[in-house]
């Protein structure tokens, strides 16, 4: 007994494992470049999951799953080693609900203004153009580096992909956001099934009312059931699918807060407990939100502030909207205190870089770190049934993660890196020096300038003080090279100073970084000194 | 008892016996006769009431409005006399802004003549294309309603109006006044948001061009008004020089406060006399309205807030606002056959803060000044036009209002319409009293 | 949600004193009586009521009536009243989609307006599901529902259903023409019994065979159309010239049900003697006509003839600002053809009831009915009244007081969140342009680019 369940554990370690580093079916061209270093991150803070934290622990990875992790784990001979003093590692993100790699899926337009009271759609599909449940997501997916980095920027590292147009979608699939082969980057084929109470492409006329969609979903649920009960005449694709996937979870894509009580109802009708893709409005009737059931991924698209400075226009703004900018942000809380399970998603927004600038504004109002957390990670794995796969940091998942200068929720916080199905991929530069500080210039040995380096880290400011004037400057750190620059006022540099240079690798002092300069006179000279050197002070 | 007619003034019911003849009633002569109404209540229309009046009309023309109590006066030498003791005589009611006798069946195209295709129709002008025999001016002249401002709508420039009298052989007959007013609509100054609106950048773009394209029409009207002779004659810009001579006014349909800030501008640099229609917003502006003496149409007081967070009431209170600031106001029914409930446009205004006989002013004497007609209508006093109405009771309300009588230049009008004469035809169908 | 509560109004025990009551009942107008509001209902009509701890409201010189009931609405309704793509859409459902918070269902309160019959609209002969409300405004859409209620369902004839103002787009859906609009009708009854028969010899096999056999698809669409001829759902259809109303009670009759409720029914005066034998309602306005070619001979002595003839009549309004005032309407019975105060304010209070079936419930002052009832400051036909209360369920979402407390509380809030962007934009918030959110007039003929009305 004890030893079955001890193989039982075993088969499945290692279904899950192979999944993961299973041998790729692509013939190689050339010599075999596959890499399977160890990289062990050592020192970190690890946040394992949502609950749990390793304060100074070591991450080791290895073909785009993680090997091992742990407090005092030994670390594989020949591993590249990363020293994370001071930084973290945080399982990556999470979003459910994006149309990431999948082209836009239109149905065919209809020819000629009149009437279309039939699919326009080939084929032995539904009546209906806008019930699309055969549509399969995986069988659409490319893989697209440029969306793919936007959303690595942002801390996410896997995504759900649907085709967003139809009231009845298909199913949608789970996916990495690294550069490697689509094979690879699947994680899940077909994760759920996707619905919404529009119509979207379709150009049949039916459907033309929300009451007409609800009637139409409803009616296609009692033809599903009728169509696999006994031996039909008719051989319909689209149903064969919509029967083929309630074996999924279902998803519910919904404008307001009385949609989602309209599409759990329908829900309600079928046995069915819809996941809802909220909308950011549920604050507004927590209770009832709270009676679906149903768990939520909402969108952090907090209206923007309206310009009030005409009062003749500020008039025209309703108090409803008013209060929905002025609440918007504590939907997230809201939900947290009704114990309603929840997801982020950056659907929705126009910039992803307001994701986690818009998560911290729900914990302004009152979310906890904790809940935000889970709500990134654990939840939608746990939703979409991928919780053994991504959304913590544990042995034989895949090495999806991120590094962090502090913690995430931290306004001041820097993600450096997003390790992605194993890859690295660098967003800031963690061994950028942190040239903050006060230095002095010295040209051709003279002191020119005091100089103040302040300001965000990957972006500082420069001020060149120069006796009695003081002057804003750039500064750059880019290539390995330092790049600075000033309009000079004094009689002896009078006119615009560049300066080129270095910081020694070899010693890393950064105490003397030498410059390289063009500048009144060809062939010159120069080099700075450091008066002082301090991380802390006055940024 | 002297040789002349006297009439006992029952209900002369405008309800004859069912004849099936599906046609308006001919148009009344010219009435040589004289008359003399007396007992009746006199809703004078400029705030006044002599609850027991005298009133003597001759050849079209009022000759004198007694209080019967303080003057002592033998009816001399009148045809007939008319003893309406308990009933109401009222100016006959003037409906502004209307499309009456332009339209027939608003659903139906070619029965409208309202809207003209292009965005700027100074020239066109109603009065040639008010259809006398419309079926349903007889309904509204029979609510009381004797005078129209015929309006065409649609476009940036909808085009000319003109006042007519509602019982006449054909539009000649009718008129009133000729193209007294130019009517434009505003273009909308605020981005709304609605699944049928277009963008915002659309908007905006919509936005400025449609205030450049009033001033240059403006600008570039004034200028050809200003030629001597046209090289180039434009019936358009031509139409347009009544607004700079002052002999038009130009109604400008706007309700947004915005929108009227910048007409009322507009208006000012090319000294036009100009009228305000619509106006919901008027009330947050009245010292702007009130110092450049702009009348106000309101478009209605029976319709719903502009804004979901307006008082419930606003439409309803909109005259009393209007009347305390001091601005001249006057209060209109949309459409064409609505033109029925005119009186309870202004009824509806009465529970929110006016008087009953300032709500009446508002639909009779006021319109008449903003048309420019007040030395012949919109009130009973002397010398002016005998066109009036007698009703059972109260006209405001429609639980009393029954119009008994109605005289235009004295003529005495046939209440008869299309729908009485199918009431009665049913009623005798089915024997019931009517 | 503008006008909304605080803290959702409660129940109460409350007595009217010394007003006029128009009960609707046989006692007609009572003047200087008591009425006492508890439990949500009436519970006592009379001279010097004396209910301890309950709330007393001086009626002295108002008058109490019934809540008006609006027996044809489009407001609250989200997402278009119409479902125009076929002809027949029996299987949509206005319930489905009830949008508690139209700031409407508050203004028609302070009309006098307890209950609204929201209808799908009228582009095809058979619409979609009715749904009766109370104006329980604040509560949601499934707490807005009129328990216990039958359910209707709205058809059309006519204009609209043959897109004769549809466009030129619109011009090809099966029926154009009246004849079609008849054979339509056939067409979907008889579907609908042989339905009913499939079902039924499916049900009566054994078992065994019906494992073997082929079962019978669940079509919602048919589902309703046999609630029709079963008299389990009943029909308030959308009419106006006297040939079709005819021709629908024809249809009614061949299939042995009968047509509930001809709504708009403005030629209805023609035919009163044939609806009056039908046992038809007609729901009417009181004075429209001339918006189309088949409303060219409404007259507004409409109410007075069917009336007189012994038909059930009520007025509507089919309009989120018509219905604010439906008072004025039923005076216009009193105006037009002389029908008796008590009686024209039964056009709006008890006739829908009764067309509505819950005539049991609401439409009347009697002891045990819904406490659904209104203060007016003067009699209720007269243009100068106005709503002092109106309770649904003995609850008050309406009285003067507490609208000039919201609409202080609206202003204040305003003020407030101004302020409070102002200062946001000024730290560098990106600011969007205000925007005026455009109200959509719901009607019968809406679809989606293309409101123009009835």
């Amino acid at each position: 007994m004890f030893i079955k369940n001890k193989i039982c554990l075993l088969v499945l370690l290692c279904l899950t494992t192979c999944k993961i580093i299973g041998q790729e079916t692509f013939p190689i061209n050339g010599i075999n470049d596959t890499r399977s270093t160890f990289y062990a991150f050592i020192h970190a803070r690890i946040v394992v999951d949502y609950q749990s934290v390793i304060g100074d622990g070591t991450v080791v990875i290895k073909n785009g799953a993680i090997h091992d992790v742990g407090m005092n784990i030994p670390i594989p001979a020949g591993s590249v080693i990363i020293d994370l003093k001071g930084k973290s590692i945080y399982p990556s993100f999470i979003d459910p609900y994006t149309d990431y790699g999948i082209p836009e899926l239109k149905t065919k337009a209809k020819e000629g203004q009149g009437q279309q009271f039939l699919s326009n759609t080939k084929g032995a599909y539904d009546w209906n153009q806008a019930i699309r449940p055969e549509i399969d997501a995986s069988k659409y997916f490319v893989s697209d580096s440029k969306k793919a980095e936007l959303f690595r920027n942002a801390g996410i590292g896997t995504v759900m992909s649907l085709n967003k147009d139809g009231i009845c979608r298909g199913t949608s699939m789970v996916v990495l956001l690294s550069d490697e082969k689509e094979n690879l980057n699947i994680l899940e084929g077909k994760v759920a099934q996707c619905f919404s109470f529009e119509k979207g492409s379709s150009t049949q006329d039916y459907p033309d009312s929300r009451m007409g969609a609800i009637a139409l979903l409803r009616q296609t649920y009692y033809d599903a059931t009728w169509y696999k009960q006994s031996t039909k005449r008719e051989y319909n694709l689209s149903l064969e699918a919509f029967n083929e996937n309630q074996k999924y979870p279902s998803i519910f894509e919904v404008s307001d807060w009385q949609n989602v009580l309209r599409a759990d109802k329908i829900g309600d009708e079928f046995n069915i407990q819809y996941i809802i893709k909220g909308s950011g409005y549920e604050y507004q009737r927590i209770e009832e939100i709270k009676k679906t059931g149903a768990t939520f991924i909402i969108p952090v698209n907090y209206p923007e502030t309206y310009d009030v400075s005409d009062p003749w226009d500020a008039i025209n703004v309703s108090l409803s909207d008013m209060k929905h900018w002025e609440l918007a942000p504590t939907n997230a809380s809201q939900l947290e205190k009704a114990g309603i399970a929840f997801c982020f998603t950056t659907d929705g927004l126009k910039d992803k870089k307001d994701f986690m600038r818009n998560i911290r504004k729900a914990l302004d109002n009152g979310l906890s770190e904790q809940s935000a957390l889970k709500a990134l990670t654990y939840t939608p794995a746990v939703m979409l049934n991928i919780q053994n796969k991504t959304g913590s940091i544990k042995k034989g998942m895949v090495a999806n993660f991120i590094i962090t200068s502090k913690s995430i929720f931290d306004k001041e916080n820097v993600i450096f890196e997003n390790w992605c199905n194993g890859k690295r991929y660098i967003i800031k530069n963690i061994n950028a020096p942190d040239l903050r500080g006060y230095y002095t210039l010295f040209l051709n040995n003279k002191k020119a300038a005091g100089i103040r380096v302040t300001g965000e880290m990957d972006g500082p400011q420069i001020f060149f003080d120069e006796d009695t004037n003081k002057t804003k400057g750039n500064i750059s750190f880019a290539q390995e090279q330092l790049l600075l620059s000033y309009e000079s006022k004094n009689a002896a540099t009078k006119g615009l100073i560049k300066l080129n240079g270095y910081i020694d690798q070899a010693t890393k002092n950064m105490e003397r970084i030498r410059l390289f300069a063009k500048w009144a006179m060809d062939k010159l000279v120069y080099c700075i000194r450091f008066d002082f050197y301090s991380h802390s002070k006055n940024r | 008892m002297n040789n002349k007619i006297k009439i006992i003034f029952i209900l002369l019911t405008t309800i004859t016996i069912y004849v099936a003849k599906a046609q308006n009633p001919a148009p009344s002569a010219f009435n040589q006769k004289s008359m003399l109404l007396r007992g009746g209540i006199a809703h004078i229309g400029n705030g006044t009431v002599i609850e027991n009046s005298l009133i003597g009309i001759t050849k079209g023309k009022i000759d004198f409005v007694y209080d019967a109590t303080t003057v002592k006066l033998q009816p001399m030498n009148y045809d007939t006399v008319m003893e309406i003791y308990g009933k109401h005589l009222y100016p006959g009611l003037i409906g502004m802004n209307t499309n009456l006798g332009l339209s027939e069946i608003e659903a139906a195209r070619a029965t409208n003549d309202i809207y003209e295709t292009g965005n700027i129709n100074p020239s066109s002008r109603s009065a040639i294309a008010y259809n006398t025999d419309s079926k349903i001016i007889p309904t509204v002249r029979s609510n009381g309603i004797l005078i129209a401002q015929v309006v065409p709508s649609g476009g940036l420039v909808s085009g000319t109006s003109s006042v007519m009298q509602l019982d006449a052989w054909n539009w000649e007959d009718a008129v009133i006044k000729m193209d007294e007013g130019l009517h434009i609509n505003w273009p909308g100054m605020r981005i709304f948001k609605a699944w049928w609106a277009p963008t915002e950048e659309e908007q905006k773009d919509r936005m400025a061009k449609g205030l450049e394209n009033i001033k240059k029409l403006l600008r570039e009207s004034q200028s050809y008004c200003n030629e001597g002779a046209h090289q180039e004659s434009n019936l358009n810009l031509q139409a347009m020089c009544g607004l700079f001579n002052g002999t038009k006014k130009l109604y400008i349909h706007a309700n947004y406060v915005k929108e009227i800030v910048a007409a009322v501008n507009v208006c000012k640099e090319y000294k036009i006399k100009m009228v305000l229609v619509g106006g919901a917003d008027a009330w947050l502006i009245p010292q702007l309205l009130k110092e450049n003496n702009i009348p106000v149409i309101i478009e209605r007081t029976q319709t719903l807030p502009g804004r979901e967070d307006d008082d419930i009431e606003s439409s309803y209170r909109l005259p009393a606002m209007l009347q305390a600031a001091g601005v001249v106001y006057c209060i209109s029914d949309a459409g064409f056959w609505q033109q029925r409930n005119l009186p309870f446009q202004a009824g509806n205004a009465v529970s929110y803060g006016i008087t009953k006989e300032q709500a009446l002013e508002s639909i009779t004497l006021t319109p008449a000044k903003i048309l420019g007609i007040e030395e012949q209508a919109g009130s009973l006093e002397q010398n002016k036009d005998a066109t009036l109405i007698i009703s059972d009771g109260d006209i405001l309300d429609m639980k009393s209002n029954n119009i008994i009588a109605a005289y235009i230049n004295g003529r005495k009008i046939d209440l008869d319409n299309i729908q009485k004469q199918l009431y009665l035809k049913y009623c005798n169908k089915y024997g019931i009293k009517p | 949600m503008a006008y909304g509560w605080e803290k959702l109004p409660t129940q109460k025990t409350v007595v009217i004193k010394n007003t006029t009551v128009w009960t609707n009942e046989s006692d007609g107008n009572l003047i200087n009586t008591d009425v006492l509001i508890k439990n949500g209902k009436i519970a006592l009509v009379g001279k010097n009521i004396n209910e301890p701890g309950a709330e007393v409201i001086d009626g002295t010189g108002k008058h109490l009536t019934a809540g008006i009931i609006d027996e044809h609405s489009h407001i609250a309704v989200s997402g278009a009243v119409n479902e125009c793509t076929q002809s027949v859409t029996a299987e949509v459902r206005i319930a489905d989609v009830i949008d508690c918070e139209d700031v409407n269902i508050y203004r028609q309160l302070a009309g006098g307006v307890t209950s609204s019959h929201l209808l799908h609209g009228s582009c095809n002969p058979v619409g979609g599901q009715t749904q009766l409300i109370k104006l329980r405004y604040g509560l949601s859409s499934e707490e807005l529902k009129f328990a216990n209620w039958p359910g209707f369902i709205k058809f059309a004839l006519g204009e609209n259903v043959k897109q004769s103002n549809a466009g030129d787009n619109n011009t090809s859906r099966y029926p154009q023409t009246r004849m079609g609009v008849e054979q339509t009708y056939y067409n979907a009854f008889t579907r609908a019994l042989d339905y009913q028969k499939a079902i039924k010899s499916f049900n009566a096999l054994s078992t065994a065979d019906r494992l073997k056999a082929k079962p019978v698809r669940k079509d919602l669409e048919l589902d309703a159309l046999a609630e029709i001829i079963n008299g389990k759902r009943f029909i308030t259809c959308h009419s106006y010239v006297q040939s079709e109303i005819n021709m629908l009670m024809h249809v009614a009759d061949s299939f042995h049900f009968q047509v509930n409720t001809f709504t708009h029914i403005l030629e209805g005066y023609k035919v009163a003697d044939k609806m009056k034998a039908h046992g038809a309602g007609a729901s009417s306005f009181s004075d429209w006509w001339a918006y189309k070619y088949e409303v060219y001979e409404a007259i507004p002595y409409n109410g007075k003839i069917l009336h007189d003839v012994g038909v059930t009549v009520a007025y509507n309004s089919d309009d989120a600002e018509m219905a604010r005032r439906l008072n004025q309407e039923a005076a216009k019975a009193v105006k037009y053809g002389g029908v008796s105060e008590q009686e024209a304010w039964k056009f709006v209070t008890l006739n829908p009831a009764k067309l509505l079936h819950v005539d049991d419930k609401v439409g009347s002052i009697k002891v045990g009915k819904d406490a659904d009832v209104v203060l007016w400051s003067d009699n209720p036909l007269s243009i100068y009244a106005k709503v002092e209360y109106t309770f649904v369920d003995g609850i008050c979402y309406y009285d003067k007081e507490t609208d000039k407390l919201k609409q202080k509380a609206i202003a204040d809030e305003r003020a407030r969140l101004i302020q409070k962007m102002t200062e946001a934009k000024n730290k560098g918030a990106n600011a969007q342009p205000p925007s005026f959110k455009a109200y959509e007039e719901k009607h019968c003929t809406d679809i989606e680019h293309m409101p123009f009305q009835n």
